[in-house]
């Protein structure tokens, strides 16, 4: 007997009707198979090419395999601890999520009901956006100034009774522009506490400078600020999708409300707590790298004739003299795979990983090799 | 908000309903607006279909009656279960002898089709559906705009009816003949924008005049844009225009653009040629990491140096009859647009008689008077491959591959020009 097909016109709310599911890149060896290339190098999810730190991966190599039976701790008690313990707030003060990703859902979730808007930027970090849609809260996207970075005056005139959270992406995906202390201060100001703001700073152990602002600092000060941290970029724990938010405890106990307990698994939060014990040196290390790979690839773009966007995390924003989607199939038949930016509203526009110097020498060369002739 | 204007019924498939359907759709779409004489087409229309169901089906078979206010357009889909007929049925030419050119008039679907400006016959989830489609009267209006003199400081606008009313007058003024014929129709324009349908981008100086702008039309996949409009300093504002036109696609659900005829003001280096020959140019909006395509032999060196030339991974699959069970009929689909006499084919089944069908379908179509007749094979569906020496046989030759523009990509035919049957 055939039964009915459900009627989707009526079972599906309006606002998940209009969304489109997000289709992630298919595995490493597929996409070599589909583009004929017998090494792929990533270059398109700022991972950290030095990999998980010493520490981390002897914490991994400790974990019994046996554990897999066992749950894991439901609300990552032992990282809260040693998280507390480096931030000096109480372990009450975090929630790790399983990625960054999902902790924006929590804070989303437990602030936004119909009606309610969230404020973001029309070119930075999608998930903000994606995950108000499909919650069914109106993303406002508030566009870049003319240098890139947020512009905090169109942000606060984009404020209503109904916004509920305000992102701030710090230093920003994919422009690499910051808020320095000041700017992030006077901004706060304003908001006055009447919003969340959360600043995400998924990039920020990749910036080396005085005045970058040290968010687990400021939310002793500002009651309505979240800061949101990972451990998929800087601490290459990508894989095993880890992150975390803080902020005051009264707030981080309203978010606790939504969260799904036990969706971090005990491997992620293992290695997380070995990538705690030797960060310094990691880190160092990391940005030591960032930094070579910065400036061989600026000077040779300028070699090339590119402009570029170049500014703090672990990646740069090539503008191209073609379509970025077109320069994409191009480059991933020579194994080299970028991040196409026409999703990220910049139009013929790619954005690369800062990696060891041999890749980056990989993809001048393969830069090189697609770029028109003549100007053709 | 005429989106929200819809009228729907469901009743018997049996000649004493008629009067019941045919009423409901000549009251529904005067009262979206439209004339009493673009009313009556619809209902001719469905008049034709659903006497052409009704003595061809069982008597407790029902019929879904859909009539929509499309905001430039009344539009009235009929839906009935797909095995409430034989799969031949829904053929336009079912009817028809290939020896006889009287009985066309027999042709319920086409003689339905010469009364309105879009038919489209269609299959999914087990039941079939005829959508028509009649344009509303819009006045054609040639305004001669000033010249933008002055150079202004020109920014992205939201498209209100007052600034795309203007933008049509700019365009017919420019462009002419090269643009389409919407354009002469400004009031058109804007409830073409209105209804969600089409999207625009338009670039105003501080004192209300457009100096550029694109129009594009929303598909679930694909996108076919118009453009760009330029009225002053055509390469830096042409530049704005498509630019804006892409920041408008990211984060939606669609996968590429083309542009079907890019005006001379296309700036180079934002889009791609589908075929050496022809101007249509193509834009993926999203990182494509391949699929595999479906290819009888036939083509499949074709799809391949297509492939190649727009580096698009592809693994072709091969794909031939190797004497397997097939359904006894075939059936295609047909989606006409009268007044630029282009009928585009596309197959629902794939059947034994397939190469006899396609025939019959040329044959009443170029009798129909269409002057172009392009067939869309699926190279996302294994067995339409299976068409390939059919199509082969009925004169239609590759043109260009419309990558994504189907399950998967689309191979465009068309009928080769002159080709008589």
């Amino acid at each position: 007997m055939n039964h009915p097909f459900p009627p989707l016109d009526t079972l599906v709310p309006r606002h998940i009707q209009k969304i489109e599911p997000y289709i992630p890149s298919k595995p490493d060896d597929v996409l070599r198979q589909m583009f004929g290339c017998s090494v792929l190098y990533r270059l398109n999810n700022n991972e950290n090419a030095l990999g998980p730190s010493p520490k981390a991966l002897e914490a991994l190599q400790a974990i019994d395999p046996v554990q897999a039976a066992v749950y894991p701790s439901g609300d990552a008690y032992h990282l809260r601890q040693k998280l507390a313990e480096k931030f000096g707030h109480s372990p009450d003060s975090f929630i790790v999520g399983n990625g960054a990703n999902e902790v924006i859902a929590f804070v989303i979730n437990a602030f936004c009901q119909v009606g309610d808007n969230i404020i973001t930027t029309d070119k930075t970090f999608a998930v903000y956006e994606w995950v108000a849609e499909f919650s069914g809260y109106e993303a406002r996207l508030v566009p870049l100034a003319a240098d890139y970075g947020y512009d905090e005056t169109a942000m606060l005139a984009a404020v209503d009774a109904r916004t509920k959270i305000i992102f701030i992406c710090n230093p920003n995906n994919p422009t690499g522009t910051y808020w320095n202390e000041e700017r992030l201060r006077r901004f706060l100001d304003q908001v006055d506490g009447k919003q969340i703001v959360v600043v995400d700073e998924a990039y920020g152990e990749f910036v080396d400078k005085p005045d970058f602002p040290n968010g687990m600092e400021l939310m002793r000060e500002y009651p309505n600020l979240l800061v949101f941290r990972t451990f998929s970029k800087m601490f290459a724990l990508a894989a095993l999708r880890i992150g975390f938010l803080a902020g005051q405890e009264k707030l981080v106990d309203v978010i606790r409300r939504t969260c799904v307990v036990y969706s971090v698994n005990t491997v992620a939060q293992q290695a997380a707590l070995g990538s705690l014990l030797d960060a310094e040196e990691h880190v160092a290390r990391t940005r030591r790298m960032v930094g070579e790979a910065r400036r061989f690839l600026e000077t040779e773009l300028t070699r090339l004739g590119l402009a570029y966007i170049s500014g703090e995390g672990n990646y740069l924003v090539i503008r191209l003299p073609m379509s970025d989607t077109l320069a994409y199939r191009k480059l991933m038949g020579q194994g080299i795979m970028v991040r196409s930016m026409t999703g990220f509203r910049f139009p013929n526009h790619i954005r690369v990983t800062l990696g060891t110097l041999p890749v980056m020498e990989k993809l001048v060369e393969a830069l090189g090799k697609i770029l028109p002739k003549n100007g053709a | 908000m005429p989106h929200l204007q819809n009228t729907e019924l469901s009743l018997p498939l049996q000649a004493a309903f008629l009067p019941i359907a045919t009423s409901c759709v000549e009251q529904s779409v005067q009262a979206f607006g439209m004339g009493r004489a673009e009313a009556m087409h619809l209902t001719l229309a469905v008049e034709e279909v659903y006497s052409f169901l009704a003595a061809r089906t069982a008597a407790d078979q029902r019929l879904k009656l859909l009539c929509r206010n499309g905001g430039y357009y009344a539009e009235v889909v009929c839906r009935f279960p797909q095995h409430a007929l034989p799969v031949g049925a829904f053929n336009i030419t079912s009817t028809v002898s290939s020896d006889d050119e009287q009985s066309l008039d027999e042709m319920g679907l086409l003689l339905a089709a010469r009364t309105v400006d879009q038919l489209g016959i269609s299959s999914e989830t087990g039941e079939m559906k005829i959508r028509f489609v009649k344009n509303k009267r819009y006045p054609s209006v040639q305004e001669q705009l000033p010249d933008l003199a002055s150079p202004g400081n020109f920014q992205e606008v939201e498209p209100e009816t007052e600034l795309l009313k203007q933008f049509s007058c700019r365009v017919t003024a420019k462009y002419g003949n090269q643009a389409p014929s919407f354009f002469t129709f400004p009031g058109k324009v804007a409830d073409m924008v209105a209804c969600g349908e089409y999207g625009a981008v338009l670039l105003a100086d501080g004192k209300g005049n457009v100096g550029a702008g694109m129009l594009w039309r929303r598909g679930q996949k694909l996108v076919e844009a118009f453009g760009p409009y330029a009225f002053y300093d055509q390469t830096h504002m042409s530049i704005l225009a498509v630019e804006a036109c892409l920041r408008k696609m990211a984060r939606t659900s669609a996968v590429c653009m083309v542009v079907q005829e890019p005006t001379a003001d296309m700036p180079p280096g934002y889009f791609e040629r589908l075929a050496q020959e022809g101007s249509v140019l193509y834009r993926q909006l999203e990182e494509d990491n391949g699929t595999t395509a479906y290819a009888h032999p036939q083509f499949a060196d074709f799809l391949q140096d297509c492939y190649q030339q727009l580096y698009l991974p592809r693994a072709v699959h091969p794909v031939e009859h190797q004497g397997e069970s097939l359904s006894p009929c075939s059936a295609f689909a047909a989606q006409m647009n009268r007044p630029v006499g282009r009928v585009t084919l596309t197959a629902i089944w794939v059947g034994k008689d397939a190469a006899p069908v396609l025939l019959e379908h040329v044959r009443a179509l170029k009798q129909e008077g269409f002057t172009e007749i392009q067939f869309h094979l699926d190279t996302g569906v294994a067995e339409q491959a299976m068409l390939s020496p059919a199509l082969s046989a009925a004169g239609f030759v590759t043109r260009w591959v419309l990558p994504w523009g189907g399950r998967g990509d689309i191979l465009v035919l068309m009928l080769r020009e002159g080709e008589t049957l």
